[in-house]
């Protein structure tokens, strides 16, 4: 029988991977041109923000290298880190940046104390702060230092605080390589305890798309795949219980089987996503076995109960893009209204997003 | 007369609207017992129950043998050629099977004809050809035939008649559940289910008289 099973396969097979070269290509493109999609209508063009953050004071640069890495950041606003609170003066009125960040010394300190101090920023004169773009840069900084007091300031006034000098500007371009957020949580216990991972994946856009529509894919392949399954008919299964072969055998191997042409499926799509994803991990092709087992295993139990294929297309694709829909895996839930991002944490299929989305990128 | 192969007493059986009581059945060896009744009578049902896929809900059934059942509808995978189905339940090598095919009473089948053909480009005949064979593969003792001739062509139809006189003049016992007319004159004895009562059909009767009145 195994070897019947396996004869199966292979000449099942193509017709699986036809099947879904189509939708991967459509959705290939979406992934590839989600940023454009999702941000970049909005905007004219990156911009740039000179920031500066005193050196001495590592998790501060440790927030600005994560405010760097979010989507709704890295795609809109140029971080320019620089060395002195002059050079964002400079870059401000020259017109290199459009705006500039200056996090004072002692910040962190003396968060939440009478002696607070304030984030400054700073604007070019000519321009409204209302709806200035670095707005998003704030939105962004304010989640992660957990403060949104700032002060706001034009680049003039600024240069007549700091009587200028303009001969000792240079930029420094930094690289913040620790890759947790606790160390400045350990000191004021007040805020939570944020993983950096977890930030970066709230902002990877791009790469959510890309992981939940792979596993959209794989869950559709189930559709095609039912039309495999001969275990759900009663005659087959009579058949095979007068063999001495029990309907659970049968079971575990055409969940094999197709677990098997998922995993195909799967290491197509991981070749394609290569090329776009430079942070594709060579890994996920381990970590993503026990979820095309729960996928396979979950999608022969549905044909065995429903059993004629037909019904399991409309299960799968009804009641799977619904959920999929629900758990922001076609479209990102920070552009769904707010019910949808509540509902969404009583949605498994968000938590399995989540972890294929780790398991392929972060 | 010898000790029954196939023995059922009294029993009750109940599956979708179909109901059957007290139910008693006999079959000796080298017999060959044809099951009467219109659609839904519960034919199938009692040959499910005789090969042990369906448990009855009092009585007893006894069978003293292997049972091998060919049901209505055929379990062959259509992707694969009637050699990997027959392969699929019988520990038999390629080799082994074929003599099978050409040295036995499964001759009369003419499977060993399309062997290396995929069942999906098989007619209805061939199927039910295969489906057999790949019953009698496992040497069954007592053959349960579930609508064998149904939608066949008159040559499948002869096969499978011939098949069922030489696998009973072996000392093979076959239950088979039929409308056919042309079955039950190779039956040496007919059960009439009707009502959900199970009654021997008299001699001189006819199966459509019967099924009329």
């Amino acid at each position: 029988m195994l070897k019947a099973y396996c004869k199966r396969v292979l000449l099942f097979l193509p017709f699986v991977l036809c099947y879904f070269l189509a939708l991967g290509i459509a959705m290939l493109a979406l992934v590839m041109y989600a940023s454009e999609f999702l941000f970049e209508d909005n905007t004219d063009s990156i911009v740039t923000v000179a920031c500066y953050v005193p050196d001495e004071e590592a998790y501060n640069r440790l927030g600005l290298g994560l405010v760097k890495q979010m989507d709704s950041v890295k795609h809109t606003i140029e971080i320019d880190q620089v060395k002195h609170k002059k050079d964002v003066v400079r870059q401000v009125e020259s017109g290199d940046a459009i705006a500039g960040i200056i996090v004072p010394e002692g910040f962190i300190e003396t968060m939440g104390t009478a002696d607070s101090k304030q984030v400054q920023v700073i604007y070019r004169d000519a321009d409204t702060f209302e709806e200035h773009i670095v707005n998003d840069l704030l939105y962004a900084m304010s989640d992660l230092l957990g403060t949104t007091q700032c002060t706001i300031l034009t680049a003039g006034d600024l240069a007549e605080e700091l009587g200028m000098d303009p001969s000792d500007s240079y930029t420094v371009e930094r690289t913040v390589t620790n890759s947790l957020f606790e160390y400045v949580m350990d000191r004021k216990t007040r805020f939570r305890t944020v993983n950096v991972e977890d930030l970066v994946a709230k902002y990877a856009v791009r790469e959510r798309l890309a992981a939940s529509y792979t596993l959209y894919i794989i869950m559709m392949s189930i559709f095609v795949i039912s039309f495999f399954y001969k275990g759900n008919s009663h005659i087959f299964r009579a058949r095979a219980k007068l063999s001495g072969i029990g309907t659970w055998k049968i079971f575990l191997l055409e969940s094999g089987c197709a677990a098997f042409m998922m995993y195909v499926l799967y290491i197509l799509i991981f070749v394609s996503l290569v090329f776009i994803f430079d942070s594709m991990k060579v890994l996920s092709l381990i970590t993503v076995i026990p979820v095309i087992l729960i996928v396979a295993l979950t999608g022969t139990g549905l044909c065995y109960l429903v059993k004629s294929p037909t019904a399991v297309s409309y299960i799968t694709f009804g009641a799977g893009t619904s959920l999929m829909y629900l758990a922001g895996g076609l479209i990102p839930l920070d552009y769904m209204p707010h019910f949808f991002q509540t509902a969404a944490a009583f949605n498994p299929l968000h938590y399995l997003i989540e972890l294929f989305m780790r398991s392929m990128f972060l | 007369m010898s000790e029954p192969i196939v023995n059922i007493e009294n029993i009750s059986l109940k599956y979708k609207k179909t109901v059957l009581t007290n139910v008693s059945i006999s079959a000796g060896k080298g017999e060959t017992i044809g099951l009467l009744g219109l659609n839904g009578s519960g034919k199938s049902t009692l040959l499910s129950a005789i090969a042990g896929l369906r448990k009855p809900a009092s009585g007893v059934i006894k069978v003293n043998g292997k049972a091998g059942f060919v049901t209505q509808e055929n379990a062959l995978i259509d992707e694969l050629t009637a050699m990997d189905n027959l392969k699929m339940w019988t520990p038999l090598s390629k080799a082994g099977i074929m003599n099978e095919l050409t040295g036995t009473e499964l001759s009369i089948l003419k499977v060993s004809d399309f062997i290396d053909l995929k069942v999906k480009r098989m007619s209805g005949g061939m199927k039910k050809r295969l489906a057999i064979a790949s019953v009698l593969l496992s040497k069954p003792d007592i053959l349960l035939m579930d609508e064998p001739l149904a939608a066949l062509d008159i040559p499948a139809k002869n096969d499978i008649i011939n098949f069922i006189d030489s696998f009973r003049s072996k000392g093979g016992t076959i239950i088979i559940a039929s409308h056919s007319e042309d079955v039950f004159r190779h039956c040496s004895k007919i059960y009439l289910l009707k009502n959900g009562a199970c009654t021997l059909l008299p001699e001189g009767v006819s199966p459509a008289e019967a099924l009329n009145a």
